[in-house]
């Protein structure tokens, strides 16, 4: 196992209540695998994978246990962190124009990781930003071009570069395809494809999307996370052709490609949480117990795990 | 209804050193009473600004836009404010598209005030019907957009375009910056209104699928032009155009089962080498697989290739002809 | 993280609001407040160190010096109050013109706005004073005359971000006119910024004002104004410090609630605040 989180909580204080971002989230991630980590908007996702690599403001309050090969990751030192960060875990942020420097080339800030992390000088680190910038399709020679010289593609393309930079055994990457061109996305996804499973030895990517197709394509097991909880786990083609969490269903219904078949209500607020199960308000199955009771996970099939009473 | 005739729009900056660039290039179509046209393609490709020029908030540069017959471009400036109510527009990011400091009960009475459709007790009754109409809660009305989520604040936005009762609407990417439960929702209610009050639709969008879901037509664009164009069923049935192939291929289908096309589908990058506007030719033809020396040399004119369908292409006719299959996915050769 | 800069920004405010507003209250009510007439000469009086009668002593003519500083407070902030008003909305207006029109207007009022904004303010004004000669007037127009150009910058700044918001569209299409759109749109969300900016250069004028009195070039002796008065007394300075240090203490105090007031309203105001919770 090369990850493991086990209840993890992420709570902000606000003026109105806890913001229950992640609430006792539990997820394994085999060396070589992908996980896609599926939600909408406020769902928690990208707290989760803030909260993996400890980037979280200082007003979050985190609890739980996240295993990165059996080491605690949320006990460890600040130091002892971030030499996890630039060597073992890196993560490829949404919105690659606000995470890049604009004041440096993007062949210096491939280098600079490079050198801080793996000891690289001069021009031994200069040649293998280079070599990175190949790896992920952008010219060699486009090198010294800083970010806003480059189409939003090529600029996604630059921040994975950065995140292999350290080799990483394992890639979070949150929303890689957002806001890109359609065409664009399918680049993207086959990068991440051969970033990860194209190498020797595998790879592993926790994949944060709200894009279905996104997940389909690359992931192999899938977690859907509704209101800081997951609602649905398991195998990525047991969940899509066997969807048995009602929230699984929205969304798999709601997408494009299957008819935008709309579902009632909103998600809710992660202040003001419905009781029971969070789902009970918009759910056509709910009885009685769903206002009440919140579910727990329970396992339905072999590799297929659901938080749902009547699923 | 809605009749564009060779738009153009070219965009110039700077006072001394001029620069321009032309983002339309000559654009026409036709929409019929109470239908929809999709508008589709990439970012930058003009729809947007295609869609602007609709609604007159930007001038074009050339051509004409004839609505009910009557020619928009050549009216004067106090006829044109009688019939502006009748063509509206609802923008891309619902954010954005609300005075942060008023109420959503003041944006809401805001078309009705300005075009002196209520008064007093009236706009109060109004108001409260059209939130209804879009299905939200009287109680939305005290709350400021900040307080509402995209989804919600995107009925707003139609709800305040209802209030006019046009008989146009542009929707900019409406949905775009919303999840898909609740995309769907938004456009469930659109289409279901636009059954209800009749009015025609300028559906713009980068997703093919939706643009399906939502369009009697499509038309398909590329560098401020349009590249292929024609019913719904017949761009999806036989996308002919190696673009519009490009994109249907592209869609990400949530099915891992439908089996890694999406490989097969890339097309070259753009490349930075070939000036476009210099070279003359087609403009897809750096990223075209298919592109040969008459790409190069002349473009190619938007023409019929089949009944009631149009294509900007050279080399259609040598294409292979793809089946689509249900999902929407072109199988590629 | 925001959280608690928009506590600190509400003590700043808090503090702030009350140091003026109890200066305020010092303008109202000086005719209450102060123990003796601001002009009534003693030379039998001349110097006194604070004391009982006199709370902070009197000065070289033996005026209350006490009683001057608070009469001060209605020149001082009252002038500084207008300038800032008066630049305010000048800039505004025209900023708005230049940033919602653009084009060529917006070209040449730039153009000469970047020419005024070469000079340096304090000289150009001691030039304006120096050749209409010092009146309070004058005093006005000197102020003016510059301050007015950074609020047309900035505020053209904002109008252009804020023009390129879609309710500036929806709102054209709705079919508001140009002149509703600036009125009801525009100008209500350049505002809040823009107030920012001048209650933080409302202590910048305090400071020139006194600066310009001190030389003589602003309002005149026998006038309690903290400059002024900071002037008249800079003879004694060695020998009866107390006869310059409370009007300087004025001027400071004052300075210091304005920009405290400044630096509250911008972290309260601060649009970021707002997004603390959508995580």
């Amino acid at each position: 196992m090369l990850l493991e989180i086990t209840n993890l909580r992420v709570y902000f204080k606000s003026a109105d209540g806890f913001v229950k971002a992640a609430d006792g989230v539990d997820l394994e991630l085999y060396p070589g695998e992908i996980l896609g980590l599926v939600g909408e908007t406020g769902s928690g996702k990208t707290v989760l994978g803030l909260a993996i690599t400890r980037l979280l403001p200082k007003t979050a309050a985190v609890s739980g246990e996240v295993l990165y090969r059996g080491q605690n990751l949320l006990a460890l030192p600040e130091e002892e962190m971030r030499k996890v960060r630039g060597r073992q875990v890196s993560m490829i942020f949404q919105n690659p124009l606000g995470s890049l420097n604009p004041a440096l080339s993007i062949g210096e800030q491939i280098a600079e990781v490079l050198r801080e992390h793996r000891g690289l000088k001069g021009k031994a680190a200069w040649q293998r930003a280079g070599e990175l910038l190949e790896l992920t399709g952008i010219p060699a020679k486009w090198i010294r071009s800083y970010p806003h010289e480059l189409s939003g593609g090529m600029r996604q393309r630059a921040m994975i570069a950065i995140g292999l930079a350290c080799a990483p055994s394992l890639l979070i990457a949150d929303e890689p395809t957002r806001g890109l061109d359609v065409t664009i996305q399918v680049q993207i996804v086959e990068l991440l494809h051969a970033v990860t499973k194209g190498v020797s030895p595998l790879r592993s990517m926790l994949l944060i999307t709200h894009d279905l197709g996104v997940a389909a394509a690359l992931a192999d097991r899938l977690a859907v996370m509704y209101a800081g909880k997951i609602a649905e786990y398991g195998r990525t083609g047991e969940v899509f052709r066997n969807p048995r969490h009602p929230y699984t269903r929205v969304l798999l219904d709601s997408h494009p490609s299957n008819g935008l078949v709309a579902a009632k209500g909103f998600s809710p607020s992660l202040i003001n949480l419905p009781s029971g199960c969070s789902f009970h308000p918009r759910c056509k199955k709910a009885r009685k117990k769903c206002a009440h009771e919140p579910p727990l996970m329970q396992r339905i099939g072999l590799d297929h795990e659901v938080r749902c009473f009547y699923a | 209804m809605l009749e564009v005739v060779g738009i153009r729009k070219v965009f110039t900056s700077g006072i001394f050193r001029r620069r321009s660039i032309e983002v339309v290039r000559g654009v026409s179509f036709r929409v019929h009473k109470g239908q929809t046209l999709g508008l589709v393609g990439e970012s930058g490709c003009g729809k947007t600004t295609v869609g602007k020029m609709i609604v007159r908030l930007i001038e074009p540069t050339a051509g004409r836009i004839l609505f009910s017959g009557t020619e928009l471009t050549r009216l004067d400036p106090r006829k044109l404010r009688k019939l502006r109510p009748k063509i509206q527009i609802i923008f891309q990011d619902p954010d954005m598209a609300f005075n942060p400091r008023w109420k959503i009960r003041d944006s809401l009475a805001e078309p009705l005030k300005l075009n002196r459709l209520a008064r007093g007790r009236e706009i109060i009754e109004r108001v409260l019907e059209l939130i209804e109409t879009v299905g939200l809660n009287p109680e939305h009305l005290n709350r400021y957009p900040f307080e509402l989520s995209g989804g919600q604040l995107q009925r707003v936005a139609l709800a305040r375009v209802l209030a006019l009762q046009p008989e146009l609407i542009v929707a900019d990417e409406p949905t775009s910056s919303l999840d898909v439960s609740v995309q769907a929702q938004v456009l469930t209610i659109l289409k279901e209104l636009q059954r209800r009050f009749q009015f025609t639709c300028v559906f713009i969008s980068h997703d093919l699928n939706v643009a399906r879901w939502m369009s009697d037509r499509i038309a398909v664009m590329y560098r401020g032009k349009i590249v292929e164009e024609g019913k719904t069923e017949s761009i999806f049935g036989s996308p002919r155009h190696p673009y519009t192939r490009a994109l249907l291929g592209a869609i990400l289908v949530p099915d891992p089962e439908a089996g890694r096309t999406w490989r097969v589908a890339s097309l070259n990058n753009v490349s930075p080498e070939v000036n476009l506007e210099k070279a003359g030719g087609c403009s897809f033809q750096d990223r075209c697989p298919y592109a040969e020396k008459i790409c190069r040399e002349k473009e190619p004119p938007l023409t019929v290739s089949a009944p009631d369908h149009r294509v900007a292409c050279h080399r259609v006719k040598n294409l292979v002809p793809v089946q689509a299959n249900m999902r929407g996915k072109a199988c590629f050769l | 993280m925001y959280i608690l800069e928009v506590t600190r920004g509400k003590k700043m405010l808090l503090t702030g609001s009350i140091l003026i507003f109890s200066f305020m209250a010092l303008a109202v009510f000086a005719l209450f407040i102060a123990p003796y007439d601001p002009d009534d000469v003693k030379v039998e009086e001349r110097l006194l160190p604070p004391g009982e009668h006199h709370l902070m002593g009197t000065d070289g003519f033996g005026r209350d010096i006490f009683s001057r500083v608070v009469f001060g407070t209605r020149y001082s902030l009252f002038l500084a109050l207008v300038v800032v008003s008066i630049n305010l909305l000048l800039g505004l207006m025209v900023g708005s013109i230049a940033g919602y029109f653009g084009g060529l207007v917006d070209e040449l009022i730039m153009r000469i706005v970047d020419i005024l904004l070469a000079f340096p303010n304090i000289i150009l004004a001691l030039c304006i004073v120096g050749v209409l000669g010092p009146s309070v007037q004058n005093l006005i127009l000197a102020l003016v005359a510059l301050g007015w150009v950074s609020y047309t910058r900035v505020s053209r700044g904002l109008v252009l971000s804020i023009k390129e918001q879609g309710f500036i569209g929806a709102a054209k299409a709705l079919g508001g006119s140009d002149m509703y759109i600036i009125m009801r749109h525009i100008i209500p969300n350049a505002f809040p910024p823009l107030l920012v900016l001048a209650t933080l250069h409302v202590s910048h004028i305090i400071l020139s004002i006194a600066a310009l009195s001190f030389l003589g070039l602003g309002v005149q002796a026998p006038t309690p104004e903290w400059g002024a008065m900071l002037s008249e007394g800079k003879q004694f300075i060695f020998t009866h410090p107390h006869v310059m240090i409370f009007p300087g203490l004025a001027i400071t105090l004052s300075v210091l609630s304005f920009n405290l007031l400044g630096e509250g309203l911008r972290d309260v105001l601060d649009p970021r605040a707002r997004e603390v919770l959508n995580v």
